[in-house]
Parts: C-alpha cells; structure tokens; sequence
C-alpha cells in the first residue's frame, strides 16, 4: 500500500509543477544532459551513492567558468503553440555473436512543449540467448522524464523509471538458478544555477527519490523499499587577480525497509561531503590546492561475510543474515602546479589520501588506508620537433585491516613506487628523426611483522631508440632497437626460488611504401631474443635453469585497389621461435643450451571488399595457418596443425523515404572455421548487429 | 631547421640525453633471502599453453603472485588480460567497472588476496570441457574449476565456476589473455551452486 502511495506522490508531485508555470528566469535541461560536472546531470540523478559520486566529482572550477548556454527556443513565444512537436523512433534489432544472440526493440518518444518543457519517454524489450550455455536473459524498461523547461524559476526534471532483469541459468551439473531484479523508481530534481549574492556565485541543488526493489537469487528473496533526500551546494568567489577560491557541501539522507530470505528490517543511509579549494592562473603559474572530506554510515539487513568480504557459507553457528552497519571516512588535499616558461615547462602533482572503511558484523572489520604520491615533470623544447622531458613520480601507500573478533590489526600492507623517464625527440636529417626514451621503475611490496611471506620487488628498466624516416612523403621506414630488463625479487626465503631477472633484446625495422594509387606494400620484420637468470639457479635446492627465447616475425601486407570500389588485402604473417635451457659451462666459461623447442607459424590471410551499391558493401575474407612444432627432449614430439577460417558478409545502409525514412543499417557476416583449437560452437555461426528504425 | 646534426641546439639535446642517462640506474631492488630447501614452487616452461594454465593452478596452491602475473601477460609487449565475470558475479557487484578490467586490476586483485588467505587449494581443471590443441597461437578452452581457500580466520570458503579462457602465443610465452566466468559450479559434495572466483575479484574492487 505504502508503495502506492508513493507513486501516487510522485505523480502529484510532477502534475503540481507542471501546472506551476511562471514566467521562465533559467533553464537549461539540455546542458544538464550534456555536461556530467553540472548538477542536475544524469549523473546527478542516480541513486543516492550515484548522486554522492557525481557532487564529489564536480569540478568546482568549472563554477567560475562563463555561464552556459541557454536553449532559449520557445521563451518568448507566448503565442506559440502547447505542443511544438512530437517524435516517434521505433527500433528494432539482432546482434549475434559467437557467444550469443540478442533481439531487442526500442521505442522512443519526445514531446516538445512551450517554453522549452519536454517529455521524453524510451521503453525497450530485449532477449539474448547464449549459445554456449544454458542460458537465457530477459531485459524491459520504461522511462518517463519530464523536464519543465523555463516554465518553472527553478530547473525541474521528473524522472520515472522501471527496469526488470530475469536472468535463468542452468549450470553444467544441471542446477538451475534463477536471478531476478524488479526495480521502479521515481526522483524529482531541482537546481538553480549562477545565484549571485554580492559576488559570491552559488548552485543549489535538490534531490528527492523513492526507490522500490524487488528481486531474487538463488531462492532467496532481496527486496527493498527506500526514500533518499539530498541536497548539495557550491559557492566560489574570486579573491585576487587570477584567483578564485571555491567550496561546496553535499548532503543526503534515506531510509526504508530491507527483505533478505525471511528477515526483514529498516534500512537507513546518512552521507555527506565538503570540499574547498583554491584555483590560481596567474601570470607562469596555474594550478590548484583542494581538501575534500567525506564519509557515511549505512545500515542494512545483509548475509554475513567472511574476512575477504563474500557471503559466509561454511561457519556454522552465526547468523546468516545480519544486521550491518557500514560505516566510511576519507579525507584527501591535492596540490597541482604548472609553470611555462617560454620552451620550459614544470609542474607537479602532490597528494595525500586517508580513509577508513568499518563494518560492524561482516568479517572484513575495519579498515584503514594511506596514500601519499608525487609526480613532476619538467620539459624543455628546443626547435618545432625537438624537446626532452624527464619526468619523476614517488608513490607511498598502505592499508591495514582489523579483522571482526581479532584484537589486534593485521599489520600495514605496504606499496612504494618510484618512476623515472627522460625522452628526447630530435630532429636528424631532413625528414628523419630520432625518438629516445629511457625509464626505470621500481614497485616495493612489505608486509610489516612479516604477517605474510610475499614481501618483494620488481625493478624494470627499458630503453628504446627510433628512428623515423620519409622519402618524399611516399616511403616511409622506421627501426626500432630496444631493450628491457625486469627483475622480479621476492624477499623472503619461502619464496625466492623463482627469483629472476630477464633480459630482452629486440630490433623492429619495418616500411611502408605506396608503389602506385592501386597497390602498396608494407613489411614489418621483429627480431627478439630474452634470456632469464634465475638467481639461485647455482644452489643445490633449486631446480631451475638458466634459458632464452628466440623468435622472429615478419609480417607483409599488400593492397590492391584495382578500382575505387573493389579492395583486395593479402597478408603474409611468419613468426619462428626457438626456446633453449641452459645446461651447464665449459672449462672455458661458454655457457651450454640444450633446445627445448622449435616452432614456425605460417599465416596467410585474403581479404576482400566490394562496394556493390551506395547503401551496400560485400566483404569476405579467409586465412589459413601452417603451425609446425617440435619439442625436443625424453619425449620428443613433432605436431603439425592446419587451421582457417572463411567468412563472407556485407555492410547496409538503406533508407526508404526521405521525409520520416526507415532505415535498415548495420553488419552482417557468417562464419565458417577448422582446425583442433575450434570448438564446436565456433565451427559455424553468424556475427551480425542489424537495426532497423523508424521516425516519424 | 637545418639539416646539420652536429648544430648547437642538437649538441644540446644530446648533452641532456646522456645527462640523463647518466642518471639510469636509480633504483636499487632489495636483497633477497636465499632459498630454504623444499620451498621451491616449480613452475611448467610457458612454451606451451596448457602449461600457463597449469602455472596458474600452481601459483594458486602456493599463493606466489609473481606465478600469477607470468600467467595473465607478464612482460610480452602487447600483451593484455581481460576478465568477463558471471552473471550472478555481476548481480552481486553492480558498482565493478568489469569493462575495464585490466592486467593491472587482476594483479592488484591477486596480490591483495594473497595478502589475505592462509591457504589455497585449487583445482583449474575440475573438469575439462572443451580443450583441443593450440594451433596458430590461440588455444580456447573451456574448464570447470574448484578452490577452496582457508582465509585469516580459518574459516575456509569454497569457489567454483565453468569458464572459458583464450590463451595466446605473444612472444615466446603463452598467456590467458581473456578469462570468461560463464556460471558457478556445483559443490561436488552439496550440490550447492558456488560463488566464481569473479566474486573475489568483486568483494576486492568494491573496497
């Protein structure tokens, strides 16, 4: 009964404002769906958690900002007609793919009325059916909004909202489960932008929804019934030349009734948030200093949970529906500074973030987290093509858990991170550059008491040098030398066996050159090779050995376009690799391999494509793949596998009617495919998205 | 623009570029304790695929992230890790970005969770579904998996799902660069339908 009262609130609520009409001060509900960071965004009217995200994300900034376009279509229109126009898009549609099929349908509607009001209403249906599982998913919503336009001093916008998901599963022993999620919704938002008392510029915002949920999973019931308020406001003001000094407040309150399996109890949620901060662009400098504070407490009815957050199956003797009080806090400042000085440029980034996240019966229990990172950048351009940049970023953080029933915290599970790059682009020869770059970074996990074994290090170190070059603007050639070595260290003496450092060597030259307007031709060759040393392979205890890999890729491509409405790609794609253990050393200090493996793929691949008509496309295309394999060793082994594929398809866009047209658009192609690796369900089948609409 | 390198402003650039150079090698790892006797954790050579998703199971068992991490891409340029949650999974953590569930989410994710366990006893291939030989460096399989962790408490929790992983040749290793979680298996002693490990992924990234 409650709930259709609150219906009935709703739509009392909505016609009470529609008839309110007053002579229009702002509107602006177009630029509200546009712009994520202005209050009455869609951003801004999710649920409560949704509508705290999107206040916290605003950029404040932005307030301060030249005020927004207004669509003023409409206003002075007093002898214009109620209903300016009506829009109607039915849509209908299949996409298939190899995992699934998917038909839905869609209608749309949008009815434009004086003073720039505007009703707009979707309802759509949709069914996939998954083709390699026992499963089926049934989608339906309807949406009405209603925004007022200038017709209220105030921005207005009604939403009302219905979504179903049915979702039946049978999983492979058989056991069916259905999930099932009923959700209505109706919310009325208002805000009032640009109010300026003195000179301080403010936005008020209100939100009001009552949200009603009924859903199952699993057998069991999930309901919910809840009503949330909330209301933000941001100010800013400019306190000198170049700086302005900004704020605002977020708060929202709800509370209902949850329904887990056969329990039921109230529900409540309190959130705030503040932040401020101070923008300068003055003069080299530009930048900004913020502090933001949030937090939360929420209560409801939810499963017990283990220490890793997820629904307690095994502990007997507890409660299996509790309960919970979920409690947040966090603060964070942030500095970001930019300086340009004619080819110079610096800037910095400082931060610092704290929080804690508690439960009151989950086995999570409390926890509490720090971050504290810098990164800076300076750079320096010298010519049109030429700069360096080096760049420095230091990350510190930790989190720590204080787990329901322990008596005392884990211990910090701490993260350091340091970053460096430099890069230099310089310009050689006429139409040839040089690109280098060089970077090291080092991530540091510890855990503090040793409350686990998985302290470690990663230490990577690459450079690369690239030089680009262009022959009248038609051959293009590029080679690239790199090189990269990672060190992956674990600490402790339970798990340092695999400790290693790699090595790779690679050179990557390649080209492209366009022999004439119907056929070019591009080749691309990558030569590698990595060896691994593991650090305590000399020990007696450890079994690993010391290898290296190589391989070598070469790919050709070459287009033929042997009219503007015919294109043939052939593609020629040969990779070699070979993987060798190292197995001992000679008197003279050479190191031994012994070959593990030795392996050629042999790709080639035709594609086609024929423009038959303006609204329609042909495409096919086809590859076949050569694997050879052969594994030295005790078990020596020798495979060879053929593979393909051949698909054949089109491109559509055709429109019958010009003045309310239907058009039928989209892709459709089917697939055909062998070899060992392609499974049954692959073998054959159709990947296609085609819709088909209608406007009038 | 002239064409001449050895002009001031590239004499410049290039003094800066060894300046820079010169200050490579900033960062200095840790020592390592050496290795005790009976705690190597033997990993299968990565030049075949079945092997990484062996690596995987045994990087599970011995809770050893580095394991992990060589399995969903390690450090093969152009490599990448998606993750594809079950629909229950998705129920379950509706405020989970899955679109973009990177290498670099699975890695925080297994780092934190094996942070946060005891023990783990996994099973990759509870059941093998579909599974035929790799071939042009793609190998798609299908397996039914199990694990049972111990978490801090002593409490242990049961896992399992059908899921399909695409694993393929970059470089000179294979990865799983797609896992797919298609439902939760059922508990082979209760018959209970199990959480997938997405949920774990989920209960880390709704933190």
């Amino acid at each position: 009964m409650r709930r259709w009262a609150w219906w009935a609130a709703v739509l009392i609520l909505s016609f009470g404002l529609w008839l309110a009409g007053v002579r229009p001060v702002l509107a602006d509900s177009q630029q509200a769906a546009e712009n994520p960071d202005y209050p009455g965004s869609a951003a801004a009217q999710g649920d409560s958690a949704a509508v705290a995200d999107s206040t916290r994300t605003v950029n404040l900034a932005t307030i301060v900002a030249e005020p927004p376009e207004i669509d003023m279509r409409g206003l002075d229109a007093s002898d214009s007609p109620f209903i300016q126009s009506w829009d109607w898009e039915p849509k209908a549609g299949v996409a298939a793919e190899v995992r699934r099929i998917r038909y839905w349908g869609e209608l749309g509607s949008t009815t434009r009325l004086d003073k720039g009001a505007m009703f707009n209403f979707t309802g759509g249906y949709s069914t996939e059916d998954y083709r390699k599982q026992d499963k089926n998913t049934v989608r339906k919503n309807a949406n009405l909004t209603h925004n007022t336009g200038a017709a209220l001093p105030l921005a207005t916008s009604i939403n009302i909202n219905w979504n179903l998901l049915e979702d039946r599963t049978v999983n492979s022993a058989g056991n069916a489960n259905l999930n099932r999620n009923d959700t209505k919704r109706g919310s009325v938002n208002v805000s009032k932008r640009d109010v300026y008392i003195s000179s301080v510029k403010h936005d008020f915002i209100v939100d009001a929804s009552i949200v009603d949920q009924q859903g199952e999973s699993q057998g069991q019931r999930i309901d919910s019934a809840n009503t949330n308020l909330a209301a933000g406001w941001q100010a800013g003001v400019p306190i000198g030349w170049g700086v302005t000094f900004a704020t605002g407040y977020y708060r929202a309150h709800g509370t209902g009734q949850d329904y887990l399996g056969d329990q039921a109890a109230p529900s409540s949620s309190d959130e705030d948030s503040l932040r401020a901060g101070v923008y300068y662009q003055r003069g080299l400098w530009r930048g900004y200093v913020t502090v933001k504070r949030s937090n939360f407490d929420r209560r409801y009815l939810d499963y017990n949970r283990n220490t890793n957050g997820l629904v307690d199956t095994t502990t007997a003797g507890v409660e299996k529906i509790v309960n919970e009080l979920e409690q947040k806090d966090a603060v964070s400042y942030e500095w970001a500074n930019q300086f340009a000085l004619g080819p110079f440029n610096a800037g910095w980034l400082m931060g610092h973030d704290t929080g804690l996240h508690g439960y009151s019966r989950s086995g999570v229990g409390t926890r509490d987290r720090l971050m504290d990172q810098v990164t800076t950048d300076l750079s320096y351009r010298y010519a049109d093509q030429d700069s360096f940049k080096v760049s420095f970023g230091y990350l510190w953080k930790w989190d720590d858990q204080l787990y329901r029933d322990a008596t005392a915290p884990r211990g910090r599970q701490i993260n350091k991170k340091r970053d460096f790059i430099w890069e230099w682009n310089q310009h050689l020869f006429s139409r040839t550059s040089l690109q280098v770059k060089y970077s090291e970074s080092l991530s540091q996990d510890t855990a503090e008491n040793q409350f686990n074994e998985n302290d470690r290090d990663r230490l990577e170190t690459n450079a690369a040098v690239r030089l680009n070059g262009d022959v009248g603007g038609k051959f293009r050639a590029n080679m690239v030398f790199s090189w990269r070595e990672v060190q992956d260290l674990s600490l402790r003496a339970s798990r340092s066996t695999n400790n290693n450092i790699k090595e790779t060597y690679e050179i990557t030259p390649g080209y492209n050159w366009p022999l004439s307007s119907f056929i070019s031709i591009q080749q691309n060759l990558l030569l590698s090779i990595q060896f691994t040393d593991y650090v305590y392979s000399d020990l007696p205890q450890v079994t690993r050995e010391d290898d290296y890999n190589k391989r070598g890729t070469l790919t050709t491509k070459v287009t033929l376009r042997p009219s503007e409405r015919l294109e043939f790609i052939v593609t020629n794609n040969y990779n070699a690799r070979f993987n060798a253990t190292r197995t001992g050393r000679d008197a003279a200090g050479n190191d031994k391999y012994r070959v593990d493996l030795e392996q050629n793929i042999n790709t080639i691949d035709l594609a086609i494509t024929y423009e038959a008509s303006p609204w329609l496309t042909l495409e096919g295309a086809t590859y076949r793949t050569k694997d050879e394999k052969e594994n030295f060793g005790r078990n020596n082994q020798i495979v060879d596998n053929r593979s393909g594929e051949i698909w054949l398809g089109g491109t559509i866009n055709k429109r019958w009617g010009s003045e309310n047209p239907i058009v039928l658009s989209g892709t459709a192609r089917k697939f055909h495919a062998y070899g060992p690796n392609v499974q049954e369900s692959n073998k054959e089948y159709w990947d296609a998205n085609l819709v088909l609409s209608w406007q009038f | 623009m002239s064409d001449i390198p050895w002009q001031p402003r590239f004499m410049a650039g290039l003094a800066l570029a060894c300046l820079g150079a010169l200050s490579g090698c900033l960062f200095q790892p840790r020592e390592a304790e050496p290795p005790r006797s009976g705690s190597e954790v033997v990993y299968l050579p990565r030049g075949e695929a079945i092997n990484v998703w062996g690596n995987a199971e045994i990087s599970l068992n011995a809770i050893d992230a580095p394991g992990w991490g060589d399995a969903v891409g390690g450090e093969a340029a152009g490599s990448s890790f998606r993750y594809i949650p079950d629909s229950q999974t998705q129920i379950d953590f509706p405020g989970v970005d899955w679109a973009s569930w990177s290498r670099e989410q699975e890695m925080s994710f297994i780092n934190n969770f094996y942070n946060n366990v005891s023990a783990v006893v996994a099973n990759l291939r509870y059941e093998d579904l579909d599974i035929g030989d790799p071939s042009g460096g793609a190998a798609d399989w299908r397996f039914t998996y199990l694990i049972d962790v111990t978490d801090v408490s002593g409490a242990v929790t049961r896992y399992g799902g059908t899921c399909e992983v695409m694993l393929r040749l970059r470089g000179s290793f294979w990865y799983i660069e797609e896992w797919i979680d298609e439902e939760g298996a059922s508990d082979p002693d209760t018959g209970a339908i199990l959480p997938t490990m997405g949920s774990l992924r989920g209960a880390f990234a709704s933190k």
